[in-house]
């Protein structure tokens, strides 16, 4: 508040006091009082409107006709997202844009300025400058518009020659978005676009202006609102060519917040270059407390990209069957095949249908279902059937314990649920049980318990919870909670202590066994003996055509540091398959450079 | 022969915005011929119903042989300022080629039709022998029409365009704000007028708290939980000053007792100064109110505009669109009185306030000259209303006081508050029916 006014505002009211009291004693009739009373309110009124006409006239007819006030807004530095070593993974680079205040272009040199811009080259054509054009108009004439971002060059260059005669068209230097990692963790990272009209509508008291960025997908979406930080901006008197004279009043804007995420890196880029030309996922869990290491689905695609122009060729592919935007690791539902036998061995065991003496006896079919080796295994121990993948072991097992028992087990190892990041969409899966095909109008049959038993039948898990189920074996039953997000600026997410899910540790320790073997010996020995990995292949038929390819396992198999679940889709066997992916992940998380 | 005064000065203000509307129309001509088919010879098709409207009511006032000469031409006057700069701005803002230009021409008219509603009703309380005294038996039926409209406002109203409150029913919007404003003055001259005998005899009280009497304490207490829920409840800090400054002048009119008012003061003071603690809404307002530049590109840029268009104006104005208003945010309501400033300067934005206190000035003559208790109060209580709700908005306007969205009476865009003026008009026009015809000294 000016002095001035302020000082009008007391004189007033102690004049206007004075003369009331003044009013009362001459017994001054009451309609006259209230016209008095009246009159001088309107009169320090008159006084203000002179103030502002004449007194400060000059002043703001300077602001109105030669002048312009402007705010020049500046941008907040989104937050970053980094791995858990600090590596960012997104992060923000200046570029320069071109903006355009439409009020300031006279009216008849708008098809002038088109012109000029097209043949700059900022649009392709006459017709798409002009529908830019109808865009700008939708907002205040003093308000800067976005007309155009990640300028090449070239096209800087010439706008910066013609300046002078754009008028109303200004260049700013803005930070963008920028990913160093390119695809790495694209699915996790995701990106941002230019916001719409109904998220605009939807975050109507969030300051949101059409132009802004905003997040599409994954974290930078989940985290929007902590990432953005606050707008700041400068007051500043240009003048009519929009150069700025001075600068009245600042406000500095307040950087988002940085998102630490519990991902390496190296971990990240070993499972994306393992599964380079596929289509699948891998999920890496630290067995101790849940920290996804990695988390990666492919195919995957650029983030800069995504967050430019995108081309009508990208766009059909994103769109496309190959369906690059879904997240496998988390909302990809496949049958687990003989991954699941783990769960099967363990309701087996905890039933004691299991001794150390039982021998399983494999003829290569069992109830009209094959083995996958149709000539039979032969007499078996758990181990061996478990090294072997042996299918007949297992629908016995599953015959011995029944649907119930093996479905809890299933659920046990946090199977047909979500595992809780609730930064990443997931999916439940399915655990088939009677109930179940009940409900789907369908009769349960003894061959059901059996498929599943063998990783068949309804069952449907995501990566992520085969890692889960990978990781609890590792860390002597536990369920992990895993956990993407470490820190928001400086709120910690801290890991939730993994949860005993009741299995007798001899359980643990036959199931271990047997997982060792698998590599030592059986469908995965080919992997190098040294990582000293355990795991477990899986071959999982489905109606989408060749199999999808699974390994799931952990090193160093004494002392687990890291559980990783790969799948491919439509792979082939497991073994030869998804085994070797596992294996480079598993020697890039080992090294000791990485450590 | 006053009657023939009244038809003078009502061609005189023909004359005046007859000269107004031809300036605007050779400004605009091009641009209503470039783009709005049919505009530039329809604008003269409303104003001039309009004096048609006027002229029949003045006829009404002959036969009625209504003594009072100067309310009709002064509202004509008022009426055809607010229609002539709506039909302005909409040129104007056609002519900058700003995106509002088209809800600008569409205010235009929709404010000739809310001029014919309220004429409607004028004209229907000039024919029909009603009497106005007949709202005195009706006070509480009154009151509670207005407390009822408040609590319909608040269950279904809906405040979507920021600070004016809008009830939309499924044929027609308005804000109940306004008619919650005449109703309650209504009642108040009512009920002080009739517990004004009572009083005759408590005399002599010299305290500012000794001797308060209750039948003065509890209205003051009840309308000022009222203006409270208004600011709380509607968060319509305007309507809330504007009813209790009008309030308070009635209650002064009523007792003759300065301490109401100094009382009613300090209320008032206090739940603002709540309000301000409890509301960031309120804090951002004042905020702005005392810094326009620290955003004035935001939340500033409307204050910010309309104090460049006052500079612009200076003394004698930019001359009839020769300004550009237009740019200001919402110049078509709150900020109606700035375009004119820059058009016409600090002379014509003087000269319209004089016109609007020559209209408080003339309710109060009504008041005055009227001999019967609740005509003097019901007629100075409209004076005052006027009075404050212009001085609420003009004060804002010119960055004395908050700004807050009361409309400027009579000139404002807005329908709900011509046709509730216009109805106040013939209120006191039935309070002026029962005046003496000759002129007497005021007593
Ligand atoms: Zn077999």
């Amino acid at each position: 508040m000016t002095p001035l006014a302020l000082t009008l505002l007391v004189v007033s009211l102690v004049v206007g006091a004075a003369l009331c009291a003044a009013g009362i004693y001459l017994r001054v009739p009451r309609m006259a009082m209230l016209r008095g009373a009246l009159l001088l309110i309107f009169i320090i009124f008159l006084l203000r409107l002179a103030y502002w006409q004449l007194l400060q006239g000059d002043y703001w007819q300077q602001m109105s006709v030669y002048n312009h006030l402007r705010w020049v807004r500046s941008p907040a530095p989104r937050g970053l997202i980094v791995d858990r070593q600090g590596y960012p993974l997104a992060t923000n680079k200046p570029a320069l844009s071109v903006w355009l205040v439409s009020g300031e272009v006279p009216r008849d040199d708008w098809d002038t300025l088109l012109e000029r811009l097209v043949a700059i080259g900022l649009f392709p054509d006459l017709k798409a400058a002009r529908a830019q054009l109808e865009y700008c108009h939708r907002f205040p004439g003093y308000q800067p518009v976005r007309i155009g971002s990640r300028l090449t060059l070239e096209i800087v260059s010439r706008l910066e020659e013609e300046l002078a005669f754009l008028p109303g068209v200004y260049l700013k230097i803005e930070p963008i978005r920028h990913y160093p990692g390119a695809s790495t963790a694209a699915h996790i990272v995701g990106y941002l676009r230019e916001i719409n009209a109904e998220e605009l509508a939807a975050h109507a008291n969030a300051g949101y202006r059409l132009g802004d960025l905003f997040g599409k997908a994954g974290l930078e979406r989940e985290f929007e609102s902590e990432l953005r930080g606050m707008e700041g901006g400068e007051q500043v008197e240009v003048d009519a060519r929009g150069r700025v004279l001075r600068t009245l009043s600042t406000k500095p804007s307040v950087p988002g917040e940085t998102i630490t995420l519990t991902l390496d890196v190296a971990i990240q880029r070993a499972a994306e270059q393992g599964l380079h030309g596929h289509r699948g996922a891998a999920v890496v869990l630290d067995p101790a407390n849940g920290d996804i290491l990695a988390l990666a689905s492919a195919p995957a695609y650029d983030l800069n990209v995504l967050s430019g122009k995108v081309s009508r060729q990208m766009l059909a592919w994103l769109h496309g069957s190959q369906m690059p935007e879904i997240n496998r690791a988390t909302r990809g539902r496949y049958p687990p095949g003989s991954v699941f036998k783990i769960v099967t061995a363990a309701a087996a065991l905890e039933a004691g249908e299991v001794q150390p003496n039982t021998y399983y006896y494999c003829d290569g079919v069992y109830h009209g279902i094959h083995c996958w080796k149709r000539s039979g295994h032969g007499a078996l121990s758990l181990t061996e059937a478990i090294a072997h993948s042996c299918n007949v072991a297992f629908m016995k097992q599953a015959e011995a314990v029944g649907i119930a028992r093996l479905s809890a087990m299933g659920r046990r190892f946090g199977f047909g649920a979500t595992t809780g990041i609730d930064v990443l969409r997931e999916s439940q899966g399915t655990v088939p049980d009677p109930e179940w095909a009940k409900a789907h109008g369908q009769h349960w049959r003894v061959g059901d318990t059996l498929q599943t038993g063998i990783g068949q039948s309804a069952l449907e898990v995501t990566p992520l919870q085969s890692a889960r189920l990978i990781a609890a074996i590792a860390n002597g039953g536990k369920l992990v909670h895993p956990r993407l997000v470490r820190s928001v600026g400086d709120r910690q997410y801290p890991a939730t202590e993994p949860e005993l899910i009741g299995l007798k540790p001899e359980t643990v320790r036959r199931i271990t066994r047997g997982l060792r073997a698998v590599v030592g010996e059986g469908t995965a020995r080919q992997l190098d003996p040294a990582l000293r990995i355990a795991g477990k292949t899986g071959t999982a038929q489905n109606p989408g055509g060749e199999d999808h390819a699974w390994f799931v396992g952990y090193a160093p198999a004494h002392a687990p540091r890291v559980a990783v679940a790969v799948l491919v889709e439509h792979g082939g066997h497991g073994g030869a398959m998804a085994a070797p992916i596992v294996e480079s992940i598993i020697r890039a998380a080992l090294q000791p450079t990485n450590r | 022969m006053s009657r023939r005064r009244e038809f003078g000065l009502l061609l005189l203000v023909f004359a005046i915005l007859g000269l107004g509307h031809w300036v605007v129309w050779q400004a605009y001509l091009p641009v209503w011929r470039a783009g709005y088919p049919g505009q530039d010879w329809l604008v003269f098709l409303g104003p001039a119903l309009m004096a048609l409207g006027w002229l029949v009511l003045s006829g009404i006032l002959t036969v009625r042989r209504c003594p009072e000469t100067l309310l009709l031409p002064l509202v004509a006057l008022l009426c055809g300022i607010g229609i002539l700069f709506l039909q302005r701005l909409a040129g104007g803002a056609a002519e900058a080629e700003l995106s509002k230009a088209p809800s600008l021409l569409r205010d235009y008219h929709k404010q000739l039709v809310s001029f014919g509603v309220g004429w409607l009703a004028l004209a229907a309380m000039l024919v029909v022998k009603w009497d106005y005294r007949a709202l005195s038996r009706f006070k509480y039926s009154i009151a509670f029409t207005a407390l009822g409209l408040l609590l319909i406002t608040t269950v279904f109203g809906d405040a979507a365009n920021g600070q004016q409150l809008t009830l939309n029913l499924r044929f027609i919007a308005f804000q109940p704000h306004d008619p919650v404003k005449l109703l309650l003055v209504v009642f108040m001259a009512a009920y002080l007028a009739e517990k004004r005998e009572l009083l005759s005899f408590a005399a002599g009280h010299r305290g500012l708290l000794t001797g308060l009497d209750f039948r003065y304490m509890g209205p003051l207490v009840v309308l000022w939980l009222l203006v409270m829920a208004i600011i709380f409840v509607h968060k319509d800090l305007g309507t809330a000053l504007l009813l209790f400054g009008a309030f308070l002048g009635i209650l002064y009119l009523g007792t003759n007792r300065g301490r109401y008012v100094v009382i009613g003061l300090l209320m008032f003071l206090v739940g603002v100064g709540v309000a301000y603690t409890k509301f960031e809404r309120v804090q951002t307002r004042v905020a702005i109110w005392q810094n326009p530049w620290e955003d004035s590109n935001g939340a500033g840029y409307q204050i910010c505009q309309a104090l460049m268009a006052f500079g612009n104006g200076r003394v004698i104005g930019a001359g009839l669109a020769g300004g550009y208003p237009e740019r200001i945010p919402a110049v078509e309501t709150d900020m109606i009185y700035a375009a004119i400033s820059e058009d016409l300067g600090l002379v014509g934005a003087a000269l319209l306030l004089g016109v609007i206190l020559t209209l408080v000035g003339r309710l109060f003559h009504i008041g005055l000259r009227s001999p019967d208790p609740f005509g003097k109060l019901l007629a100075g209580g409209l004076g005052v209303t006027l009075a404050v709700q212009a001085w609420v908005i003009l004060a804002g306007v010119t960055k004395l006081i908050p700004l807050t969205g009361v409309t400027l009476p009579f000139i404002s865009y807005g329908g709900t508050s011509l046709v509730v003026n216009l109805a106040l008009i013939g209120i006191a026009l039935n309070v002026a029916y029962t005046t003496p015809a000759v002129d007497t000294p005021a007593s």
